[in-house]
């Protein structure tokens, strides 16, 4: 077997050396002025087929290779390749883009409006005007949701994160009214919520960020192995990123409120998302629906009284799923594929 | 019958490859029922719209190759839980291993093998997709990659292949589901490809795909048709798209092997030329399944201009009418010119023509000629598949002519006179569509030298239009290179480029008619159309040994070194002393091409094939058209090796060799 040079277009011959040597040669040898006028062929070629293709497009002729003593123009490709140094050069994959990490500005601002509208909520008391702002939310988080990083080929179970998202608005208050232990407050959640959607600008940003990262590291790798490798780390960084980002928004957003679950519910939206968008929706989907019916049996026991907080059934719904979630996400994510990468 | 024509790239589309002799085979085949299953290359092919379809044609089916697969594809047929989802992954793994695995190939997988898992593969991928669905998903999933990895590092995968980085299985793995998507194409059922009496791919490649499948399914058999190598133009566009080695090395076998399973699975390949055959027979066709059937060209357009050449004429009309229509040159000697004869050629189609009425129609086109007498006489009659071509020429000699009666007398005097335009000087024409391939270089280093030895010569170059940027900038160096060679010339010049065409510019025929030499300088070339159109007009040709020019032109042209300008201009100058052997040549030329490549032969031949193929009987041992029965005048009548030998020798020396002033050495 043939070794093949390919580090950088180098010459197997020793540059200076060859090169002189060859071309005394060829003055007598009509083999070598062949490989000299078609040297360029020759020298990217990677079997005799494409060189038989490439000399008769040069318009070499079944006459020429038998002047050659060839019996065709296969038999000369075939010896061309036999006596040609090989110099098969790995092209540099063109001009190297470099595309920017950050959030391009006008798509973060699309993914800020829901929650920007969702955050003077609280300040609004007119029923009508708070109705017309709950539809305004809905429409650009479906916007801002529809294109850019966290954008999904197909359905991504959204009948279950609206779902959630509603548990997350109403839940615990439902929770705490309906086991009696306190009146039913629709405006509790308003604020975690719009941290909730506020978290769609981090979310977006380090969706944008691990794609981009991901795409960075395709060229380097030389196996899918390396790439995975290379994926992993990564990946953990955007998903501890975010976690952090929600946390803050929480906490700028409801000094001393709960944490946890809407925090877990954020991250769990998020990996689902990842998830979707790399043509894995199935296991996102059953995560999904799984906390989505945890949450709603919270609901069934709540009049038996059971002495739970009012947030803790969505920490440990939407917790648990978002763990069971991680391994596929893990795996998927640090795959290739031509069309997500 | 009802024949499946499976198409890639070109008809029914308006801008796609071949469209224009597929469209003349379809409605030459007018008895047969048609469907078409179009693949699509790209999204220019499909923005040039359809040509108008005959009514044969009961319906057209396209695919896309290109952009994001239809949804239908995509979603996996319902009725299976996990556990069946989990089976159908699992046999795409298995299937679509084997299939890398064949692309890879490698020092453990010897040619049969190879060609064995790729088919097994191949098949077993069109299973999946016609069993659970959602074939191009997985394609184009995590899975399909890493299975693609696993392939080329196997042991004994040569280590261009094994050294595949991630970048490059991505390019190969994208480029298979696109090129797969016919395997997931609703052809399939009862109503459609199954109920094809035959299944006819107008080119190799892809678009054999659903024939294949077909044969494999429902044993409908495959014909395949190719007058362009299709696993050579894959080869050549791998390479022209820069991709990298690894990438190129499993594309290309998959192509060659692609090619090699349509050519093991048809019950008829048909060839254009014999460098398509050979290219079949190298990726492993058997030589008992291919026949060679030369493409077949209307020559209405060019009719009545076989012999529409008049010595001294002043001024030369060529009328020519719609297509279709029996046409007559229109010739105009000067009455002082002694000894002058018109002729009119025309090329009658209609079966029950008439002898007279032909003399009366070519006659039409003599009549400046004082036409005392029409003459018809039937120069040659091939009778190719039932349909016969009948050459009918009349001769109207002019008081005083002397002895022109005779064939080979009325071309003798047409040559006597051929030395002539407008300006009464010679002309040498160049016509075809402009492209680095045509090596116009080479013509006008080679005009150069004409012009030194034979100064008052002319040289047309006529081109068809053309949008493509790279064409246009070839044009533009090529008359950049013209102006620097030829710098002094009074007004018009000796080099003149005319848009065939364009206002102003001549029409096709009219292109041919203004030449008395047309002359193709091609570095290479494929099925060499300029010839057969010049022959068509009678024209005497010159032209350079490549593609299938040889067979082409037979021994009624002379045939010199491609990239050897002197060799072509020596046997221009050749032809420009000897008028008398032009005007034969171009005689013969004209009868060749009468017998070998018209519409009606080349029809007749794919009808002969359709049947044996539909009835399953064995192949006739010769479906292509008869070679002409009469051997042209002058000619030695030999077999094909002796007419290489007669090619060789004019090649070698020509005989009009004494009449040039100087020889010069040859490089």
């Amino acid at each position: 077997m043939r070794s093949v040079g390919r580090a950088g277009g180098e010459s197997v011959l020793p540059e200076g050396q060859g090169a002189p040597a060859l071309r005394r040669q060829a003055a007598g040898d009509p083999v070598r002025q062949m490989m000299r006028a078609h040297g360029e062929l020759l020298a990217g070629a990677v079997d005799e087929w494409e060189i038989a293709a490439g000399l008769e497009a040069r318009g070499v002729t079944d006459g020429d290779a038998r002047r050659l003593r060839q019996p065709d123009v296969f038999g000369l490709a075939a010896e061309l390749l036999a006596r040609a140094p090989r110099t098969v050069a790995r092209l540099d994959g063109g001009p190297n883009r470099t595309e920017r990490a950050l959030l391009p500005r006008r798509t973060g601002l699309r993914h800020a409006l829901p929650g920007a509208a969702a955050a003077v909520f609280p300040a609004l008391r007119s029923p009508v005007l708070g109705a017309g702002l709950a539809v305004f939310v809905a429409v650009t988080a479906w916007a801002a949701l529809r294109k850019g990083p966290l954008a999904v080929p197909r359905g991504g179970g959204a009948p279950w994160a609206y779902a959630l998202l509603a548990y997350a608005l109403y839940g615990p208050q439902a929770v705490t009214a309906l086991s009696g232990r306190g009146p039913f407050d629709p405006a509790a959640q308003v604020p975690s919520f719009a941290a909730l959607t506020l978290g769609l600008v981090p979310a977006a940003c380090w969706a944008h960020w691990l794609a981009v990262r991901s795409r960075a590291q395709l060229a380097p790798s030389h196996s899918l192995a390396d790439y995975a490798d290379a994926v992993r780390p990564r990946l953990a960084v955007a998903l501890a990123g975010h976690a952090a980002a929600l946390a803050a928004l929480l906490a700028l957003l409801t000094p001393g409120g709960p944490l946890a679950g809407p925090a877990a519910l954020g991250l769990l939206l998020f990996a689902a998302r990842l998830l979707s968008g790399h043509g894995e929706p199935l296991p996102a989907l059953a995560a999904l629906r799984g906390a989505a019916l945890a949450e709603t049996c919270t609901l069934a026991v709540a009049p038996l009284g059971l002495p739970l907080p009012g947030t803790a059934p969505e920490a440990l719904a939407c917790g648990a799923a978002f763990l069971f979630l991680l391994p596929p996400t893990f795996r998927a994510l640090s795959r290739p594929a031509p069309h997500h990468p | 019958m009802r024949v499946a024509l499976l198409t890639e790239g070109g008809y029914p589309f308006a801008r796609g490859e071949g469209t224009a002799w597929c469209d003349r085979l379809v409605r030459g085949l007018d008895h047969h029922d048609f469907d078409v299953y179009a693949l699509i290359r790209s999204s220019g092919t499909e923005a040039g719209g359809r040509v108008d379809l005959p009514p044969q044609v009961r319906r057209v089916r396209a695919e896309r190759l290109w952009g994001e697969p239809p949804a239908a594809a995509l979603t996996p047929i319902r009725g299976g839980g996990r556990a069946a989802r989990r089976a159908r992954r699992a046999e795409f793994l298995w299937h679509y291993g084997e299939f890398a695995a064949a692309l890879a190939g490698g020092a453990a997988l010897p040619p049969a093998p190879r060609a064995e898992r790729f088919a097994a593969g191949l098949y077993g991928l069109a299973r999946v997709a016609a069993e659970g669905g959602g074939l191009p998903e997985l394609l184009r999933g995590p899975d399909a990659v890493a299975v693609l990895e696993s392939a080329c590092r196997a042991p004994g995968v040569r280590p261009l292949v094994a050294d595949i980085v991630v970048t490059e299985l991505l390019t190969v793995a994208g480029t298979l589901e696109r090129q797969l998507r016919p395997l997931s194409a609703p052809w399939y059922g009862p109503a459609d490809l199954a109920a094809a009496d035959l299944c006819h791919a107008l080119s190799g490649g892809p678009a054999t795909l659903p024939g294949l499948l077909a044969k494999r399914f429902s044993g409908t058999p495959l014909i395949v048709t190719e007058y362009a190598v299709r696993a050579r133009e894959a080869l050549l566009a791998l390479r022209t798209a820069q991709l990298p080695p690894s990438a190129r090395a499993l594309l290309g076998a998959y192509h060659r092997l692609l090619a090699a399973e349509s050519y093991r699975q048809a019950a008829l390949i048909t060839s254009g030329s014999t460098h398509v055959t050979r290219w079949q027979l190298r990726c492993g066709a058997r030589p008992e399944r291919i026949r060679t059937i030369h493409p077949g060209f209307d020559p209405g357009r060019f009719a009545g201009m076989g012999g529409a050449q008049a010595g001294g004429a002043e001024a030369r009309r060529v009328g020519v009418a719609g297509a279709g229509d029996v046409e007559a040159g229109a010739v105009a000697p000067s009455a002082s010119e002694a000894g002058a004869v018109a002729t009119g050629t025309a090329l009658v189609r209609a079966a029950g023509a008439s002898a007279s009425s032909e003399a009366g129609v070519a006659g039409v086109g003599a009549a400046n000629a004082n036409a005392s007498e029409a003459r018809a006489a039937r120069s040659g009659v091939a009778a190719v598949g039932g349909t016969p071509v009948r050459a009918a020429r009349a001769s109207a000699p002019e008081a005083g002519a002397t002895g022109a009666d005779t064939a080979t007398a009325d071309a003798a005097a047409r040559g006597a006179g051929m030395l002539a335009d407008s300006a009464g000087r010679p002309v040498l024409v160049w016509v075809g569509r402009p492209d680095p391939g045509k090596d116009l270089a080479a013509l006008l280093h080679a005009f150069l030298m004409v012009r030194a030895r034979r100064p008052g010569v002319r040289l047309r170059v006529c081109h068809l239009r053309t949008g493509d940027p790279r064409a246009v900038a070839y044009l533009g160096h090529c008359r950049a290179l013209a102006d620097r060679l030829f710098p002094a010339e009074e007004a018009g010049g000796s080099v003149g480029f005319e848009e065939i065409g364009s206002p102003g510019g001549p029409d096709l025929a009219g292109a041919y008619a203004g030449g008395d030499v047309v002359v193709l300088s091609s570095g290479a070339e494929g099925f060499p159309l300029t010839l057969v159109e010049a022959m068509f007009c009678g024209r005497p040709t010159v032209a350079t040994d490549v593609g299938a020019v040889r067979e082409v032109v037979g021994a009624t042209g002379l045939v010199v070194p491609p990239r050897d300008p002197r060799a072509l201009a020596d046997a221009v100058l050749a032809l420009l002393a000897a008028p008398d052997r032009a005007a034969r040549l171009g005689a013969a030329a004209r009868e060749r091409a009468l017998a070998l490549f018209t519409v009606e032969s080349w029809v007749a031949a794919f009808r002969e094939g359709y049947a044996a193929v539909a009835a399953r009987q064995p192949l006739p041992s010769r479906i292509a058209p008869l070679p002409p029965t009469r051997r042209p005048p002058s000619l030695p009548a030999t077999g094909e090796r002796g007419r290489t030998r007669t090619r060789t020798a004019e090649r070698a020396r020509p005989p009009a060799a004494g009449a040039l002033t100087a020889g010069g050495a040859r490089p």
